[in-house]
């Protein structure tokens, strides 16, 4: 009889150092877990970004930022050639 | 053309009574002496303008070696002209300062003028050849815009096929007009041109 009692004892105990061990894995999984979700936050935020990027809305900004830069160069170029061919930018009494 | 020839014609005119009226009032030995004085302003004259034309040509190079957008072999062409043209003008300055008679300083003047047209042609070559070439890097770079309107571009990029080859092959003479008229397809080309790239650069954003 008394055997049995033990028995039942050391069954138990082992159930509750069972329990006992899963409850703190199932913390320890979760806590582990936490900073993991935290740290893929930044990069779900990326994420649009980098889609954003891929249409290449600033790319598009600097391009035609120079081409800005070009057609005003174009422009004065051409003012160059008017002034000359009207003999404005020649010195004095040359028309050649 | 006209302009400069009169200038220098009447350099050597008054240059030639003044010195035929001073050596009437002095001795007969002083007339060689004051005609050749004479004779050394004309060339100075043309000398300064021989040295007007070297300074624009420095001016145009400086302007061809910030002009970005042209394409090496334009480049190489507008660089072997400048270079050509200052090597011929420093001769003729040279051969100016040489010369024992007015006629021959005024076939110099000459030469000066319909021998190069620096002023009316190697300076719109430059000019002209940057902004077609700047308008075609132009035209590159709108093509790669999202939704870029391929046909406006392939439109205006036509009118400028050809057109700088075109300017680099006119050739300096003494008929000034027909040298603009040469130049003035290129001039409206790349007018045009300009206008167009603007407006669409404009509905693009």
């Amino acid at each position: 009889m008394s055997g049995m009692r033990r028995t039942i004892a050391i069954a138990l105990a082992a159930a509750l150092l069972f329990a006992g061990g899963c409850g703190r894995q199932d913390r320890k999984d979760r806590r582990d877990q936490r900073p993991a979700a935290v740290s893929t936050q930044p990069a779900a935020q990326d994420a649009p970004a980098t889609a954003a990027d891929t249409t290449g809305t600033g790319d598009v900004d600097q391009l035609l930022d120079q081409v800005d830069q070009l057609l005003d160069q174009v422009d004065q170029l051409l003012d160059q050639v008017d002034q000359q061919l009207s003999g404005d930018a020649q010195p004095a009494g040359d028309e050649d | 053309m006209k302009r400069t020839l009169i200038a220098l014609t009447l350099t050597l005119s008054v240059a030639l009574v003044a010195g035929t009226a001073g050596a009437a009032a002095a001795e007969p030995s002083a007339r060689p002496s004051v005609r050749a004085a004479t004779l050394d302003a004309v060339k100075d004259a043309v000398a300064a303008r021989i040295d007007q034309r070297l300074a624009a040509l420095q001016k145009f190079e400086t302007g061809l070696a910030a002009a970005k957008q042209v394409q090496a072999a334009h480049r190489d062409t507008l660089t072997k002209l400048i270079a050509g043209q200052r090597a011929g003008l420093t001769a003729l300055k040279t051969k100016v300062q040489g010369e024992t008679t007015a006629a021959a300083v005024k076939d110099d003047a000459v030469a000066m003028v319909t021998g190069y047209r620096v002023f009316v042609l190697t300076g719109p070559k430059v000019r002209l050849t940057a902004a077609v070439d700047t308008e075609l890097a132009v035209i590159a770079k709108l093509r790669t815009m999202p939704g870029a309107d391929t046909g406006k571009l392939d439109a205006i990029e036509a009118t400028l096929k050809g057109k700088v080859d075109a300017l680099l092959a006119i050739q300096p003479g003494p008929d000034a007009d027909a040298i603009k008229s040469q130049l003035q397809p290129v001039r409206a080309a790349a007018k045009t041109a300009h206008t167009d790239l603007k407006a669409l650069r404009k509905a693009t954003k």
